[in-house]
């Protein structure tokens, strides 16, 4: 079963066509990684997901509804879509502890006890058990990055969305970060993970789709991709990487 | 064009009383004021950053779009006149209306007056607030509204504290127009001491003094608030140091 459908996904800003007609599907427990260029329409592909980017067109079906329809709650809907930003944006005016409880109050209406027992356990679970009553400003990227999966878990998501959760920091601190993302690949969390990172993708995916001008170029497992690719553009794209 | 100290200290003794009753009275129309706009003005502010997209609802996009332009409206009108006119106009204008006496007009009018221009500065700081913030608090399933209350409008507010700080600054000197209505503030005693003592330059020197005491002690005030909230922040990270 399909937890989630993409099909003939368009988006274009002004005059600019960004998605060209984007499908594909992702089963439950299921890691996608999208990789590709700069501007290839990656990032758009999961902001639309997750309706911060209005379709221009297309469908995405999430257990078989589409979800770009009117008459679809979008707050309930993105409460179960998490999504882990490339700049974190965690908030600012809260605490470590208060990240992870703040949509699990509003949005979930749990009360103060099961909320905090519940980021106690994804704190713990990224190793940030001992920051609860940290500002967030105060933290590493790192840091940072592993409260805002934490933030993201707290509201046991169906699906995981990463939009490029390593890019914005410093190359010491890409490991520990992977390293949190692989152990919810392990745990069969469902994730579409957008990244530059090609060894983690070939380690973690069950599929790869490479991406080139707002279109799938070429999608497969990770073997497929990396080491036997059809396409020229994708030849073209991983040959920068070796 | 000389002060003579023997008699501005006789005046000073003399009228006492009268002075201490302006300044209580000034005092609490300079405070009910400030927070009675920050409230308006946190309200209109909201308001006039509320954006619609092209599925809401009709009815959600005709309110949203009066209520944005009623709150330009507002602030064109209460900005662009001195409360001088406003309060005189208003006041005979809605007596026959509400039947009330100067205190209640006077306290509506400086509070109204106030929100007008903490309605622009709530508004800049709401636009100085990340974009990242919301687009978190929305992944999150976060409503508009709970994403401002809890994540944008505190960031907002201690963002231009300075700015918030400084109207009250302003109503403790421009309660003074109010003298037009009769509300007994420092301004109006000053003006009939020295009517019947005829001793303008000592009484109004004296004014002076006391407007330019209550003043400093106001930004004294302020800037202990505004450096107490960087201590907060600060003292969280003492308590998990230790």
């Amino acid at each position: 079963m399909n937890i989630l459908e993409v099909r003939n996904l368009s988006k274009s800003f002004d005059t600019q066509d960004v998605l060209k007609g984007i499908n594909f599907e992702l089963s439950q427990n299921e890691v996608i990684t999208i990789i590709g260029s700069s501007g290839c329409g990656k990032s758009t592909t999961l902001r639309c997901i997750n309706l911060l980017e209005r379709p221009y067109d297309g469908q995405i079906l999430f257990h078989g509804t589409d979800i770009t329809d009117k008459s679809v709650n979008r707050n309930e809907y993105r409460s179960k879509v998490g999504m882990v930003f490339q700049n974190f944006n965690l908030f600012d005016n809260l605490t470590v502890l208060e990240n992870c409880t703040i949509a699990q109050r509003t949005v979930l209406r749990k009360n103060r006890q099961d909320a905090e027992e519940t980021a106690r356990l994804y704190l713990k679970k990224v190793g940030m058990e001992n920051y609860i009553n940290h500002p967030v400003t105060k933290l590493s990227g790192g840091q940072k990055q592993r409260v805002a999966i934490a933030r993201t878990l707290c509201m046991n998501p169906e699906i995981v969305l990463f939009d490029e959760p390593t890019s914005a920091l410093d190359p010491e601190m890409v490991g520990e970060v992977l390293e949190v993302i692989r152990s919810l690949a392990k745990e069969g969390v469902t994730m579409i993970i957008v990244t530059h990172e090609m060894a983690f993708a070939k380690e973690v995916s069950d599929r790869v789709i490479f991406m080139d001008e707002g279109l799938i170029v070429e999608a497969g497992s990770p073997e497929e991709i990396f080491n036997n690719p059809k396409e020229e553009r994708t030849k073209q794209f991983l040959r920068r990487f070796v | 064009m000389t002060i003579d100290f023997t008699i501005l200290v006789s005046v000073f003794k003399r009228n006492w009383p009268l002075f201490e009753h302006g300044i209580k009275i000034t005092c609490i129309f300079a405070v009910i004021g400030t927070v009675c706009g920050l409230l308006i003005g946190i309200i209109t502010g909201a308001i006039r950053t509320m954006k619609t997209d092209e599925d809401d609802s009709m009815l959600k996009k005709i309110l949203v779009t009066f209520g944005i332009l009623f709150t330009r409206f507002y602030i064109w009108v209460f900005r662009g006149t001195p409360m001088v006119v406003q309060a005189t106009f208003i006041y005979y204008l809605l007596r026959p209306v509400f039947h009330w006496n100067t205190t209640t007009a006077s306290l509506i009018i400086i509070s109204v007056n106030t929100g007008a221009y903490m309605a622009e500065i709530v508004r800049a700081g709401i636009q100085s607030v990340n974009e990242g913030q919301l687009e978190a608090s929305r992944a999150l399933g976060m409503s508009y509204g709970q994403a401002l209350f809890h994540i944008i409008m505190p960031q907002a507010i201690k963002n231009t504290f300075p700015s918030i700080g400084n109207q009250l600054i302003v109503n403790i000197k421009d309660s003074s127009m109010l003298n037009v209505l009769s509300v007994t503030e420092l301004f109006f005693q000053t003006y009939s001491i020295a009517g019947s003592n005829f001793r303008y330059i000592e009484t109004y020197f004296i004014s002076a003094i006391i407007y330019l005491l209550l003043t400093s002690v106001a930004s004294f005030i302020l800037n202990r608030m505004e450096k107490r909230m960087d201590i907060e922040n600060n003292a969280k990270i003492m308590e998990y140091a230790s």
